[in-house]
């Protein structure tokens, strides 16, 4: 069977150096996939070249048996792939709710008629005139947004109406994370989600991506924090300077000796700088 | 100084006392610009105000050419335009001049974005926020008292019959209309644009050949002339939707200062120079309206109800994706927000509003030629609506009625008001960018 | 005991209305490194902005080799001999990373030692002196951090201010960090680091300060607080959390 997410021979280069070398990657139907190497090793072009960000130079990238290279980042929306960015991409002056609402904006049927030339004008008339279908389709989100938010436990419900930035750094993460699962994707990545959070707020992310996946969401997941890549993941690919140097179930990956020389340095990190420090102290 | 561009609080970090870099960087343009200036005047042997408007558009063309930052690229860029507009108006004629400058700069804007000798950098430094839009809560004006507000603006021609007080609301109304048409575009969307006066101009011709060639009575040549600004507005400034930030401002004042010389210079249509007379005032039901009170009263329900229908705009999800468009594109484009789509929505409603302004302006004034709708009116909408508050519908019209209404009452005559509009919209951005009823 | 190099005492910092810091007091000896943990909220990069000038406390005092420097404008702090690696790095993209490090320079006037320093900073800094002339922008999270802290050290502080120097880095190059600033350290350097990971700061700081809502809650030597059961169950992570 053909798998959701099919990456072959991709290919980027900048300038002279080349960002990511033939890859080739599949993610399949309820799969959790973890990308993992050093910075630098081609993990988020990667991502933008899939969410159609950048444009590939060689190579070939097949969604549902569609091929997606070529295709807008807007048309891959809403195609069903929804995405996180690295630093946190929320919007800003937006209340979180609205965020979310507008993580639903390619599911609308109702307030954006499909029509080519005259859609434009219908949307503008339908959002002056708002007749029943408009408003109906509208509250049917805002619970449905309530339903996601409510997968954060108290953390975003209670600030439904705050602007965004006036949120800790750990909720406009999750903000951005809500926004993604209103575009109920076929394909959600995230990239490196975690990225600044405690071990408390991690440990609840990695929660939260487990339930996602036990409900039989595909994720394909950056991370640096190497127990929960461990934990969640079905496969990892690890790419170091823009190729794949490794490929397979978690275990067999952890323990290849050209991934833990390339990228994890010693198996113990930062203990060698530790055991220095109590020597002097 | 590139330090200091390129992220001022690193740079803080590095021991650079910021303030004092700007203040040398003003200091040298300043110096430079006034050797030009003393130039200029040797060789023309003649200064007067209005020239540097006109310097500082040239200017800005010659850097674009040659590229943000590039010196060698800022010299060959004035001297290409120079050349340029020399040639040109040995072909054309010497009302063109201003023409070249801004056509040219209109397509390296669109064409070569970097300039011919900036570099290409593939490195696209990611903003925290990317917006100009001051964070804050706006107020909330309770419902009852804008009702009661309205009533009572409609009501007052029966209070007093004051023809001055009548004539004052009256341009603080249309002055509304001109307000609401930037906020949308510029607070709501994120678009700066600083050429609206434009749009009122193609509303007012439009609706001025309309009732005097085809004989249309005002209810029909009104939303016509509407809809055609909506129209050729959006169109004209579609090209320059690839544009960010401030680049798409100096794209829209240099539109705005095009179609001001088309209309100067095809006479045929327009009457150049001369403009357009005998423009019907208008009419209702066959009836001319031409009493105070008639008058004030269509501007003030149009005003109402496109101020009501920009409201529920901004309430619905079309008002909400438009806000994803200002806050952050890419964020916006991931979630299947096509941007040029929504960017031609904003300019085309606010092209329509506008237009309906300048049309019912031309009947009002019954003249019409390309000084009428001239750049000052653009600043003043962008500082109506800095006033009332980014996006602020209701910030919109009391811009207005603060900004046109009361030079009237406190009788300022007509020279010292673009003092006071720039002196007003200077303190607002250092002490409240928000505006009075803040962004939305 | 000798004067601490920095020392904060009795910081009340206000946001409008709200309360950032309540009567924070800490010290920072000569030599040393001392690192200032806590969660989001914490209040810890405020602290940083205190020091460095770019926020003004309502009321307490910072004190820096003896002088008071609160109130003092940004710039005249860096000259004062404090360096700074900022969080995320803000390493100026559109310049080479040579340039990037004359700016670690720009208070300095005595070209030969600068010129010497440079050399200094390539040898241990390697990855950095590998892509001197390429844009700062093209290099990754981890190289960024290296030039944000060798363009730190082009200044010769006395004492170097680090805010969250492993956040976003991948193992190998958390490592390559930590090592790095022992390393610094060890040449005389003291260090003052803002940490969110207390596991990977305690590793080589000598001392640190905990920060709860804007209140120091807990301080001791990095021993002690490895050990204190209160940090473990609000910070630590690794192989116990997980």
């Amino acid at each position: 069977m053909a798998a959701l997410l099919e990456i072959r021979g991709l290919a980027r280069r900048f300038g002279g150096v080349a960002a990511v070398k033939d890859l080739d990657l599949e993610v399949r139907d309820g799969e959790l996939v973890s990308l993992i190497g050093p910075n630098g090793a081609g993990k988020t072009t990667t991502f933008n070249m899939i969410s159609g960000l950048d444009r590939a130079d060689e190579g070939e990238i097949v969604f549902s048996g569609l091929r997606i290279d070529r295709l807008s980042p807007e048309a891959i929306a809403a195609l069903g792939v929804a995405r996180t960015f690295q630093h946190g991409r929320v919007f800003a002056n937006l209340s979180v709710e609205d965020n979310v609402l507008l993580g639903a904006h390619t599911r609308l049927s109702a307030v954006r008629p499909r029509l080519p030339l005259e859609g434009p004008v219908a949307e503008l008339l339908l959002a002056l005139v708002r007749p029943a279908p408009v408003g109906r389709e509208e509250e049917a989100l805002k619970r449905e947004a309530r339903e996601i938010l409510a997968l954060f436990g108290d953390r975003l419900t209670p600030r439904l109406h705050h602007p965004a930035y006036s949120l800790s750094y750990a909720n406009r993460r999750r903000v951005e994370i809500a926004r993604a699962l209103a575009l109920r994707p076929s394909l959600l990545m995230l990239d490196e989600p975690t990225a600044g959070m405690n071990p408390t707020e991690t440990a609840e992310m990695q929660a939260l991506i487990a339930m996602l996946k036990a409900r039989g969401m595909s994720i394909l997941l950056i991370e640096h924090k190497l127990d929960m890549v461990m934990q969640l993941s079905d496969r990892v690919y690890v790419l170091d300077d823009g190729a794949k140097i490794a490929e397979g179930a978690p275990e067999a990956v952890r323990n290849d000796p050209g991934v833990i020389e390339a990228y994890l340095g010693h198996s113990e990190i930062g203990r060698t700088a530790g055991r220095k420090q109590e020597a002097e102290s | 100084m590139r330090a200091t561009a390129q992220d001022r609080e690193a740079a803080l970090q590095m021991g650079v006392n910021v303030n004092a870099v700007n203040s040398a960087v003003f200091a040298i343009a300043s110096a430079l610009g006034g050797l030009g200036g003393l130039l200029v005047g040797m060789y023309y042997n003649h200064i007067d105000p209005a020239m540097s408007f006109q310097a500082t558009l040239k200017g800005v063309v010659a850097q674009v050419i040659g590229g943000v930052g590039n010196v060698p690229g800022a010299i060959l860029g004035g001297a290409l335009l120079g050349l340029v507009e020399s040639y040109g108006i040995a072909a054309f004629g010497t009302t063109y001049r201003n023409l070249f400058a801004f056509v040219l700069l209109v397509v390296f804007l669109i064409g070569f974005p970097n300039g011919l000798f900036g570099a290409r950098s593939a490195i696209h430094t990611e903003p925290l926020v990317g917006t100009f839009i001051a964070p804050s809560r706006p107020v909330r004006a309770p419902v009852w008292l804008v009702a009661g507000a309205t009533v009572a603006a409609f009501a007052l021609p029966f209070a007093t019959s004051a023809p001055y007080l009548l004539q004052t609301l009256t341009n603080a109304w249309l002055a509304g209309l001109l307000a609401l048409s930037l906020t949308l575009v510029s607070g709501t969307a994120g678009q700066i644009s600083l050429g609206q006066a434009a749009w009122l101009a193609i509303g007012g011709y439009a609706s001025a050949l309309l009732a005097i060639d085809l004989g249309a009575t005002a209810i029909v040549s009104v939303p016509a002339a509407g809809l055609i600004t909506a129209a050729l507005g959006t169109l004209l400034v579609f090209p320059a939707f690839r544009l960010r930030g401030h680049y798409i401002a100096i794209a829209t004042l240099a539109i705005g200062e095009i179609v001001s010389l088309v209309i100067l210079n095809w006479e045929s249509l327009t009457g150049g120079a001369m403009g357009l007379t005998g423009i019907p005032p208008l009419s209702l039901l066959g009836r001319d309206l031409d009493s105070n009170r008639a008058i004030y009263w269509t501007c003030l329900s149009t005003l109402a109800v496109l101020a009501l229908l920009q409201a529920r705009l901004l309430r619905s999800h079309l008002g909400r994706t438009l806000r994803a468009v200002r806050e952050d594109e890419i964020a916006a484009r991931s979630y299947g927000i096509g941007l040029d789509r929504y960017k031609a929505l904003a300019f085309g409603f606010s092209g329509f509003v506008a237009g309906v302004g300048g049309a019912i302006t031309a009947h009002l004034y019954s003249y019409l030629n390309s000084q009428t709708f001239d750049s000052q009116l653009s600043l003043l909408a962008l500082t109506m609506v800095m006033l009332g508050g980014m996006g602020n519908v209701l910030g919109a019209i009391a811009g207005a009625v603060v900004l046109v209404g009361l030079p009237e009452l406190f009788r300022v005559t007509a020279e010292y008001r673009i003092l006071i509009y720039g002196c007003v919209l200077l303190l607002l951005v250092r002490f409240r960018p928000q505006g009075l009823l803040g962004t939305l | 005991m000798t004067r601490p190099l920095l020392s904060l005492d009795r910081i009340n910092t206000f946001y409008g209305a709200v309360q950032a810091h309540f009567d924070l007091s800490l010290e920072v000896g000569e030599g040393r490194i001392v690192s200032l943990l806590g969660g989001n909220a914490s209040g810890k990069s405020t602290t940083m902005k205190i020091i460095l000038g770019l926020v003004a406390p309502r009321s307490g005092t910072v004190t820096f080799a003896g002088e008071r420097i609160d109130g003092w404008p940004t710039h005249r702090i860096i000259r004062a001999g404090i360096g700074s690696v900022p969080e995320a790095r803000r390493i100026f993209p559109l310049m080479t990373v040579r340039e990037n490090l004359m700016m670690g320079a720009y208070p300095r006037d005595d070209r030969q030692a600068v010129a010497e320093d440079l050399d200094r900073m390539l040898t241990l800094f390697p990855r950095v002196a590998e892509r001197l002339n390429q844009r700062a922008g093209a290099l990754s999270g981890g190289e960024q951090q290296m030039l944000a802290m060798a363009r730190a050290l082009m200044g010769r502080p006395r004492l170097v201010c680090m805010d969250e120097p492993t956040m976003g880095l991948s193992p190998l190059f958390v490592d390559r960090v930590l090592e790095l600033i022992s390393e610094i350290n060890r040449q005389g350097l003291t260090v003052f680091m803002v940490e969110q990971n207390a596991n990977l700061a305690l590793q080589i700081a000598h001392e640190g300060y905990v920060l709860q809502s804007g209140r120091i809650v807990l301080h001791g030597s990095a021993v002690e607080l490895r050990r204190d059961p209160r940090i473990r169950d609000a910070y630590l992570g690794g192989a116990s959390a997980a």
